[in-house]
């Protein structure tokens, strides 16, 4: 499992650098900075991520790093394809800054033993591309899929 | 790869995808066929007018030189132009009335099958179906047996007090024109190796659909250029310049490029000089140089300039889709004022496909803050360590 000074590390010595750390504490880091997936296009994010207690049982849905668009505010659209919008998780405290629902949990394609500067960042930028061309088009071009009432556990 | 080619080869995907939306279906193409063997046929029926009369029907226009494009105006439609080759007692004939007997062997009398579906123009019938289709049937006669198929048309208008007779020869030029256009089996090959597939191919009378797969970049140049002429002539209550002036001037161009765009660019260079040049604008069948093609258009210098510039508007959108880093709304927005929203929409979801692939097998690359890579430099790339699928939906614990 990684723990939070080398994900703070990584981040700062990878192509994501320019993401300026916010927040911390003992285990986990907030991080803000912009991601631009097309030229003329920006987008400021804010990404959340605590280390998990390795006593505590968890899951990759629980402990996945938080991904938010703060700026501009993710448009909805009920008609599109995927709408409102695409793949995201509702927050329930900040409904207009939902969670970008960045990989499958149920396969194993992200854990703690991740680095957030190779994974995270990236499909961060992926959905962001796709999310422009969604609003675009009003069709969903990035894949995906949906899941009913799937177990949670890992 | 080099970035200038990746995002060169970008742009060409673009104007194939949409070349190929503006090809007509297999549908269109059939039902065209059947209208225009219909009609040949009822033409030359026992009851017409002209019984016995018709030496032969054939297609003229763009569907001779395989140049054909739906119609950007009629629920994207199409106009097919067919010869009506009379007998030689009919040289002689006042215009006005050929071209009403031609009507009245079209029309017929109330209840037949094309009542009131018919149209007399001032050179041609045009019939008119539901769904959009247009026939328009020109008759000439052969006056000149030098040259194979070589006559005259018939132009009649009465408001103008216009009545003559026209040098014209549609199947030379179709021959010519086919015989310069040959498949490139290169061009195919490049496009083919983009999964770029367009369905269907009929045999019928008529020439066959060729998908632009087998073309030549100059045919699918052409029908680009064409189509832009048609969104650009959308709103403009002028006469636009006819598709054989543009076919003709094509030819002109020199060597085919084996690029689309840079094949766009090169008749785009000639026709602007073209229509810069002193004067107004004389295009003749270099098939048959009696036949004029631009005896209605241009009338003016101001008609001609205006093309020109739409011209020189066109070449720099094209250069400017070659040079210069957009992203794809703006792409979307470059395309569709010059070929129209459908097929700009169209070639965005191409797109985006591509790259969805790509990133999919991660051989898309990033630049700083996420930069989707293109045309940015590829001094300092990177790549995830592996690919993801978006999911979602629920609420985070």
């Amino acid at each position: 499992m990684r723990s939070i000074e080398e994900q703070i590390a990584a981040m700062q010595s990878s192509p994501w650098s320019e993401f300026a750390v916010t927040k911390t504490g003992a285990r986990s880091a907030t991080w803000e900075g912009t991601i631009s997936p097309q030229i003329r296009k920006s987008y400021l994010l804010r990404i959340r991520y605590s280390v998990p207690n390795i006593l505590e049982h968890f899951t990759a849905v629980g402990v996945q790093p938080r991904v938010q668009v703060l700026k501009p505010v993710l448009e909805g659209h009920p008609d599109y394809e995927e709408g409102p919008i695409p793949h995201v998780y509702q927050n329930q405290e900040e409904p207009q800054y939902p969670y970008l629902c960045l990989f499958d949990p149920y396969e194993g394609e992200w854990s703690p033993n991740d680095l957030i500067s190779e994974t995270t960042m990236y499909w961060a930028a992926n959905w962001l591309y796709f999310y422009e061309n969604w609003l675009l088009t009003g069709k969903w071009q990035g894949g995906g899929r949906h899941y009913g009432n799937r177990p949670k556990s890992v | 790869m080099a970035t200038t080619d990746y995002h060169h080869r970008e742009v060409e995907s673009l104007l194939f995808d949409i070349a190929r939306k503006i090809q007509l279906s297999p549908t269109r193409y059939d039902e065209a066929s059947r209208a225009y063997t219909a009609l040949c046929q009822y033409i030359d029926r026992p009851e017409s007018p002209l019984a016995g009369l018709v030496v032969r029907c054939y297609p003229s226009g763009s569907f001779s030189t395989g140049t054909v494009i739906s119609s950007i105006q009629r629920n994207e439609s199409h106009d097919v132009d067919a010869v009506i080759e009379l007998h030689n007692s009919f040289a002689t004939v006042d215009p006005a009335t050929v071209l009403a007997k031609l009507f009245l062997a079209i029309n017929g009398s109330e209840g037949s099958r094309y009542y009131g579906k018919a149209r007399k123009n001032s050179r041609c019938v045009t019939v008119e179906y539901e769904s959009g289709l247009t026939v328009d049937l020109m008759p000439i006669v052969v006056t000149d047996h030098a040259v194979q198929r070589a006559g005259v048309l018939f132009h009649h208008k009465e408001k103008e007090g216009e009545k003559y007779t026209k040098p014209v020869n549609p199947w030379g030029f179709k021959e010519y024109f086919n015989a310069h256009t040959a498949t490139d089996a290169n061009f195919a090959r490049s496009f083919w190796d983009r999964e770029y597939l367009v369905d269907g191919a009929q045999t019928t009378p008529m020439p066959e659909v060729v998908p632009p797969s087998l073309k030549s970049s100059r045919v699918v140049a052409l029908q680009l250029i064409k189509r832009f002429r048609d969104v650009q002539y959308t709103t403009r209550t002028v006469r636009q310049p006819p598709a054989v002036v543009l076919a003709a001037l094509s030819l002109e161009s020199g060597a085919a490029e084996r690029s689309l765009a840079l094949e766009v660019l090169k008749i785009g260079d000639h026709l602007r000089n073209t229509l810069l040049q002193p004067g107004i604008l004389r295009v003749t069948n270099p098939s048959y140089p009696a036949d004029e093609f631009t005896d209605r258009w241009p009338r003016t210098r101001e008609a001609q300039m205006e093309f020109a510039r739409d011209i020189v508007f066109l070449q720099k959108s094209i250069r400017s889709l070659l040079n210069e880093e957009m992203n794809t709304e703006e792409i979307k927005q470059k395309l569709s004022l010059l070929f129209g929203e459908k097929p700009a929409a169209e070639a965005i979801i191409r797109l985006n496909e591509a790259r969805s692939r790509d990133m999919s097998s991660r051989t898309l690359k990033y630049g700083a803050a996420g930069r989707v890579v293109t045309a940015a430099g590829l001094a300092s790339v990177s790549s995830p360590a592996r690919s993801s699928t978006f999911t979602g939906g629920d609420k985070l614990d």
